[in-house]
């Protein structure tokens, strides 16, 4: 399976029309272009476009979730990897979505799930049904959390000390893991209450969404997307102790023995699994951020 | 979803006339009386003969009335506290679907014979056992007399323990899956987030401020309390200072 490293995916409202023609140069994994709250689909949407991709992003628009079917149908799909969708509560309503997405990409000469999905999850409907919701469509490659809005939609009068969504994070990351898509959003409180902080305090939060069980981060700063890229990019270090593990496992099974002691931890099938995991990741990742680093020298512009 | 006023549900015996009148004295929002957990097996008799004046009690004192039925002899209490000052039954250990059902169809039989309106009395759940846990969206959904939902005393009933922290072992989980239920099934979610050594409702009037104040910022919007002393620190919980 190749993995998907969607590390940070900024997300911009589409009428902040200077952040947009920035928008491919802070080097994050994915750019959407948000047009949640507007009504229509502005015509320099496909330039917008253009100007988000110059830095290697996939590039996903954001729907209104009251006009999304009108948006939709005046989308440049072939320009884009793929949809968010706000508020995905049931099945019924991720049907109709995935029917007009399928017929946009016919009418336009595309393949048949040609674009993605990223489904936002910010209701208590939909937390709860969340394992029907998965099992509705092939093209969903993430699921975000957004806390923010959950914590509205529960009138929650949130203290900074008490994270209100173990559950409501955990039931997703169990459900979207067992059905091989990718969970992403941000630790708590910051998801409810995000602001633009220095690069430490970010890097240690989407440390800790990582630590949560999260892949990836939504981004509704600039500032977020460095911090966050490194969060969930393997450390030198552990690439070296993960290579020193397989060393060290092959070097037991060829032995005889599947349990082999390394610096003073025990390592045997579930950890040499998990050390392949985060080899790969790391591969993966500086892969992408290659793939990215030239796109930007195609582009002919310096990033920031 | 149904703006909810009733912070405080102050639980008092049936069978004690003095502490209903301590009860009707405070400023609870709901007087629930117990037909259960706080009366002895053998005063349970007793108690639903006391439950006419208990009520007229609390009506006089212009409070809003629910009964917490038994799980062992829920069809003599539910005879017993059918009455149009009655708003709401509170339904200890809910566990079954068929359960809620011949609740329900009970109620209705009782309102048919004293020509109140159908299903003018509501339920609420207590969810204090795993079976009930494991069954709660169904359980939520089989009756639309069910308005709320609560854990009750979960804490007691599973015999959860305190870690060394003071949170209750699965009470958290157990807390927020019962609000994204109950707000997925457009129900209130009534309790507090009670910590170690509070255990059964019971806490000072601290503890309880603090355990009314965690519980609204995770989601519920109305807490069960044993002692009149803990109606006022529910309600500054719920003020918009506590914010």
């Amino acid at each position: 399976m190749t993995l998907l490293v969607r590390r940070s995916n900024l997300c911009i409202p589409i009428n902040d029309r200077a952040r947009v023609q920035r928008a491919g140069f802070h080097h994050a994994d994915a750019v959407t272009l948000d047009l949640s709250a507007t009504a229509v689909v502005p015509p320099t949407l496909q330039e917008d476009i253009q100007a988000a991709a110059k830095g290697g992003a996939e590039i996903f628009v954001r729907l209104s979730p009251l006009q999304w079917e009108a948006q939709m149908a005046s989308l440049p799909v072939a320009a884009l990897t793929g949809v968010m969708l706000s508020k995905v509560e049931s099945v019924e309503q991720l049907q109709q979505a995935e029917k007009t997405i399928a017929t946009l990409e016919k009418k336009q000469g595309l393949d048949k799930g040609h674009l993605q999905w990223i489904l936002g999850i910010d209701s208590a409907r939909g937390v709860w049904h969340i394992r029907s919701i998965l099992a509705a469509c092939d093209r969903l490659t993430q699921i975000f959390l957004d806390e923010k809005s959950l914590a509205t939609d529960l009138e929650l009068v949130c203290l900074a000390e008490l994270d209100p969504f173990d559950y409501a994070r955990g039931r997703l990351v169990v459900e979207t893991t067992a059905a091989s898509v990718s969970l992403v959003g941000m630790s708590y409180p910051l998801s409810v209450t995000p602001v633009e902080e220095a690069f430490t305090f970010i890097h240690e939060n989407a440390n800790k969404a990582r630590n949560l069980g999260l892949k990836g981060v939504v981004c509704p700063f600039e500032s977020w997307v460095a911090p966050v890229n490194q969060a969930f990019t393997p450390t030198p270090e552990l690439v070296e102790w993960n290579r020193r593990v397989r060393i060290a496992f092959a070097e037991g099974v060829a032995a005889g023995t599947a349990a082999v002691p390394l610096d003073g931890k025990m390592i045997d099938v579930p950890v040499d699994e998990w050390a392949i995991v985060v080899l790969e990741m790391a591969q993966a990742c500086e892969q992408r951020d290659e793939q990215k680093r030239l796109a930007l020298l195609s582009s002919g512009v310096a990033a920031v | 979803m149904t703006i909810n006023v009733n912070r405080s549900w102050l639980m008092v015996p049936t069978d004690q006339p003095d502490a209903i009148s301590q009860a009707c004295d405070s400023t609870a929002s709901v007087i629930l009386l117990d037909l259960f957990e706080g009366v002895a097996q053998s005063r349970r008799t007793f108690a639903r003969e006391s439950l006419k004046a208990a009520i007229g009690q609390c009506v006089t004192k212009k409070k809003t009335v629910y009964v917490q039925i038994s799980p062992d002899q829920w069809e003599s209490d539910v005879r017993a506290c059918v009455c149009q000052e009655v708003s709401a039954l509170v339904v200890a250990r809910a566990e079954t679907v068929e359960h809620i059902q011949a609740l329900d169809a009970l109620l209705l039989k009782e309102e048919n014979r004293l020509s109140l309106p159908a299903h003018s009395i509501q339920m609420v759940l207590c969810l204090e056992t795993a079976r009930g846990h494991q069954d709660a969206y169904a359980l939520g959904a089989s009756s639309k007399r069910v308005f709320a939902l609560s854990l009750g005393r979960v804490d007691l009933v599973m015999d959860l323990r305190p870690e060394p922290s003071g949170e209750i072992h699965l009470l958290p989980f157990l807390m927020q899956r019962l609000i994204i239920l109950s707000r997925t099934l457009g129900l209130m979610a009534v309790g507090a987030w009670w910590r170690a050594p509070d255990r059964g409702l019971n806490a000072t009037a601290d503890n309880t401020f603090k355990a009314a104040r965690r519980g609204r910022a995770v989601g519920f919007s109305a807490v069960m309390c044993v002692n009149p002393q803990q109606v006022e620190p529910i309600h500054r919980a719920y003020s918009q200072e506590a914010i």
